[in-house]
């Protein structure tokens, strides 16, 4: 770059040497040799131009130029041109150090910010990769694949079912070469159950499978003692996890022990696997084989001959050429052999990938799925990660361009001292760089230190590990050098350009582009801010709501306990009577399911008089006796409850009002209901029952708040619809559960010595409906947190810097007379403007995205202008505050100490 | 030695820049030889003349004289050392040698 002021006016026409032949030259003369032979060239310019004219002289200039090139006059190797490389580190170094430690606290803000940012982006993207791993650490999980039927019911939506007949499977490896292996699978949702005697307590084992030697072949179960290939191979064999043979035999070696059942007598265990890894959707505690059940001829038939049925799980897998789509197409035929015309209509048959399972089967029921994950909530998990990250890099480029500024007077006196421009670039590049790396570094460490805790939360178990995340490093180190480079650019390209002198005499000012830019980021960081305290906010509120809800019946105080055997159900006025004899039971109450339930509610078809079968309503329904009502206070509405003494009540129903609504009864006592079949389409079992409605009850949450209340019929426990399964206690406040619960159960053994007692308090299952929306809570909390600090962090410093360059006019203006206050309000007028614009951009975006969110739930709360209002003004006032803290010291500082700054 | 012979149009040059005596630089050296011998070298020859001459250690150089033609750029001036004022003389003895061994310069 020429020193010299490029343009010379010419005394006749203002003319010059043509610029792209002076730029050549320069681009190729070396320096010392520039300034006389282009001054010759400049001089002969003029002459000739006088002479001969300016077309001639512009070529001859030309060509001058061009003859110029030879050896001698070329640039030669920079290195020898000036003083670089390490020589010049030493240095850059010392000022580097220097210039953090000067100002430790702008430095540490910094850089923390930064690290911080990149520290929660990469705890999320690691929940992200796990949760995207799910399954995927079966060998060759991608040809694996679970066998899911859709079925298409009658007037009811189609249902997608996650089980096969037993033989489906078999004959699909049998028939079908490209089916390599298969296995099948059953678990408490199609055989129940068992209970385990071990010394002398008892269980209900209910996380079991009962599975084939396949299954060894096909998912990744390693096998710590035993041989997969005989271990399942017999019947009356079990293998257990890890877990489980610790919790039945402790420290002793279980292999070749014998776990004690109540179904299957005693069973051997012959292997010890690992217990199945966090993020799979097959979750078990011990592995039972096949022919342990089907030394029943009945179960035999049912896996290996019922075409009909459908509920064993299944799962194949495919050889290299992976073609499920063709094979897929082939099922249709292969069943016309075993199906009906009518089942064939109704039924079909897909394959679903295993890796899928986790995030695709949201519309799936009766499905084995220890975790469904939803792929909504991982976009917005990773939007949050994106958000955080690009605030920390946000608030470091601009607080970095900032401070820049105040190195003016350096990179003044570098050139004056003989720097060239690519020597203060690479200065300025570098220095930020490092600085940047230094973050990278403090925020693997922040990752290291936070990830036990994370774990905990999230409820995963990930890990870091070189060979998962050692590609992550690049992508890390990439960042790290693109955030460096762009924070360092200001400084490194507009600093480098300003002449020494004006620099030196310190007329240099900020641009309006720097300063708009700025803006925009602080814009920015407080929009993402404020969007995500609003989600918080209406997430939490909506938790709340749910958690609080008036559910139409007093969900707290409540135990359950469950009835496992004819024991405990046939005698149950006594039994009741016993339950309520304990002090601190108030009401008990024996119903067939419970609202709240966790199986499945019955559903019944219903008729009208005059109603033809096919214009039959589905019902669900509740078995239930004459304290139901009192004990879960639920209220009625109309009529009367059932009564003990009424023999006619057999035949008696309640109904809730939405039911009362459908039948359009505006009077619905003593109208007569028929309940046509019990369950529906294929398992409907056909019972004719004769109702007629006594009473109309308020209606209640039966089910998660999820989902719409429906219409429901609480029938007499003494009919023959569905039999009494639970007895529901409820317990005076404040009892000691300890002791309340051996009281409770010193009761059920007196009836039902055989059979484990199995309990749960009511309010706490609710609950387990919204685990998923709780950690969204959680999670979304500590984020909103998150961006609110570091956006914090950044206006600090930013506050800080804008107060320090105005040190000058605030001193000035107090020593005409302004107060504190009118200082202050000066300082903070322009942030607190920012952050409204922030509002007024995050606002609508993120109203339209919380209302899409609550369109989940059936019942939830409005999104109203209130919370709006509270999120931004909670921004406001922690802006202001931030804000505040460094105007009010600029403002109370003692104007001689600043004026005198000079 | 290497180098320590002069080319002819480096000898032109050296002549034209004694001539000049102490005023001689790029341009005003093209132009005088220009005039003087009506030999038209190129700005780029010359430059490259003398720089093979200070290499050679016939010339010296300093820097001074910036005018607005220029750019505010300086001249840099030219001058015979001891050593380029001794070549000239040594090669125009040696042509003086050699016209004296010509018997007749008349007749081919």
């Amino acid at each position: 770059m020429s020193v010299y002021p490029h343009s010379t006016p010419d005394p006749t026409d203002g003319s010059h040497p043509p610029s792209w032949a002076d730029a050549l030259l320069e681009g190729f003369c070396a320096s010392d040799l520039l300034e006389d032979i282009q001054g010759d060239l400049h001089e002969l310019f003029y002459k000739r131009a006088q002479q001969y004219g300016l077309g001639i002289t512009w070529l001859w200039y030309w060509l001058d130029v061009v003859r110029f090139v030879r050896p001698y006059v070329l640039k030669r190797n920079p290195d020898f041109e000036e003083a670089r490389g390490p020589i010049m580190w030493k240095n850059y170094f010392k000022i580097a150090h220097r210039n953090l430690t000067k100002h430790v606290g702008y430095s540490i803000i910094n850089i923390g910010g930064l690290a911080l940012g990149i520290a929660s982006c990469i705890l999320i993207l690691l929940y992200v990769q796990d949760e995207l791993a799910f399954d995927s650490h079966h060998p060759e999980s991608e040809r694996i694949y679970r066998i899911v039927e859709h079925r298409v019911e009658e007037g009811q939506a189609d249902r997608h079912l996650a089980l096969a007949m037993g033989p489906f499977a078999p004959a699909l490896e049998t028939n079908f070469p490209e089916v390599i292996e298969s296995v099948r699978m059953l678990d408490r949702n199609s055989i129940g159950r068992f209970a385990i005697q071990q010394n002398a307590s008892g269980y209900y084992e209910g996380n079991h499978l009962i599975t084939e030697p396949s299954f060894f072949r096909i998912f990744d179960a390693p096998m710590q003692q035993g041989n997969p290939e005989t271990a399942l191979a017999e019947p009356n064999t079990v293998v257990l996890t890890e877990a489980a043979a610790e919790r039945l035999f402790g420290r002793t070696n279980a292999m070749g022990q014998t776990v004690e059942t109540d179904r299957w007598g005693s069973l051997q265990v012959t292997g010890i696997v690992s217990t199945p890894q966090f993020n799979s959707h097959l979750q078990y505690s011990m592995l039972i084989s096949m022919g342990t059940i089907t030394a029943n001829e009945q179960i035999e038939r049912f896996v290996e001959e019922n075409w009909n049925g459908g509920s064993i799980i299944s799962y194949i897998k495919l050889d290299e050429r992976n073609d499920a789509a063709t094979l897929g197409t082939k099922f249709s035929d292969f069943l016309a052999q075993y199906h009906n015309e009518e089942a064939q209509a109704r039924r079909s048959f897909y394959l679903q990938p295993v890796q899928d399972i986790h995030f695709g089967s949201q519309h799936i029921e009766q499905e084995r799925n220890a975790s469904k994950g939803d792929r909504t909530y991982l976009f917005i998990f990773s939007a949050i990660a994106l958000f955080v990250v690009l605030i920390g890099c946000i608030n470091y480029m601009n607080l970095a361009t900032a401070r820049a500024m105040r190195r003016a007077k350096e990179v003044g006196l570098r050139k004056v001292v003989g720097a060239r421009h690519q020597q203060l670039i690479g200065q300025f590049l570098g220095e930020s760089i490092l600085v940047a790396l230094l973050a990278l570094v403090i925020a693997l460490g922040l990752v290291a230190l936070l990830l036990q805790p994370f774990n905990t939360l999230a409820d995963k178990a990930m890990t870091l590990s070189w060979e998962a995340h050692g590609a992550w490093l690049f992508s890390l180190l990439g960042i790290a050098f693109i955030v460096g480079i762009v924070s360092g650019s200001y400084p490194a390209f507009f600093l480098a350009r300003f002449r020494p002198v004006r620099v030196l005499k310190g007329e240099v000012k900020a641009s309006g582009g720097a300063l708009w830019l700025r803006r925009g980021l602080v814009v920015t960081q407080f929009a993402l801010s404020i969007g995500m305290i609003i989600a918080t906010v209406v997430v939490l509120n909506q938790l709340d709501y749910i958690q609080n809800k008036r559910l139409g019946f007093n969900q707290e105080q409540l135990v359950v306990v469950d009835i496992n055997s004819g024991a405990s159900r046939n005698q149950f006025r006594t039994i009741k009577d016993e339950y309520s004899r304990l002090p601190f039971v108030e009401h008990v109450s024996a119903s067939s399911r419970i609202p709240g339930e966790w199986k499945n509610i019955l559903t019944v078809t219903t008729a009208r008089e005059g109603q033809e079968p096919d214009q039959a309503t589905a019902m669900q329904y509740i078995g239930v006796d004459p304290d139901f009502l009192d004990t879960f206070e639920i209220e009625m509405a109309d009529g009367r409850n059932f009564s003990e003494d009424l023999a006619m009540d057999s035949t008696g129903i309640l109904i809730n009002e939405t039911a009362a609504r459908m039948m359009g009864w505006p009077n619905a006592i003593d109208q007569p209901l028929n309940i046509l079949t019990v369950g529906t389409g294929g398992q409907a079992r056909s019972v004719n029952f004769n109702a007629n409605v006594i009473g109309v009850v308020k209606d209640f949450h039966y089910r998660s708040l999820h989902e719409e209340i429906g219409p429901i019929i609480l029938g007499y426990w003494n009919n023959p619809i569905q039999r009494i399964d639970y007895y529901t206690l409820r317990v005076s406040a404040g009892t000691p559960i300890p002791t309340a619960l051996t009281e409770i159960e010193a009761v059920y053994s007196r009836f039902d010595p055989d059979t484990p007692m199995e309990y749960n308090f009511l309010d706490a299952r609710l609950n387990d409906f919204y685990i998923a929306e709780q950690r969204v809570a959680t999670l979304f909390s500590i984020a909103a947190g998150l961006t609110i600090l570091i956006a914090c962090l950044g206006l600090f410093g930013l506050a800080a810097f804008t107060a320090e360059q105005r040190t000058k006019e605030i001193g000035v203006r107090k020593v005409l007379g302004a107060s504190v206050g009118s200082i202050v309000l000066l300082l903070s007028k322009e942030f607190v403007r920012l952050v409204l614009a922030a509002f007024l951009v995050a606002t609508p975006v993120a109203y339209l995205l919380m209302s899409r969110w609550l369109d989940n739930f059936a019942y939830s709360t409005s999104l109203s202008i209130g919370t709006l209002a509270l999120a931004g003004g909670l921004t406001l006032l922690v802006a202001l505050a931030t804000v505040s803290y460094q105007a009010i010291r600029a403002a109370v500082s003692d104007p001689v100490k600043t004026l005198r700054y000079e | 030695m290497k180098g320590t012979h002069i080319g002819e149009f480096e000898e032109l040059v050296l002549l034209v820049v004694c001539v000049l005596h102490g005023q001689a630089y790029g341009v005003a050296i093209q132009e005088e030889m220009k005039r003087q011998t009506g030999r038209g070298a190129s700005i780029s020859a010359v430059h490259a003349a003398l720089n093979r001459l200070q290499k050679k250690g016939f010339v010296e150089s300093w820097v001074g004289g910036a005018t607005k033609e220029r750019g505010g750029r300086r001249k840099r001036f030219f001058q015979a050392t001891a050593a380029g004022r001794d070549a000239l003389r040594t090669a125009r003895q040696m042509r003086d040698h050699l016209w004296n061994l010509i018997p007749d310069m008349n007749t081919p």
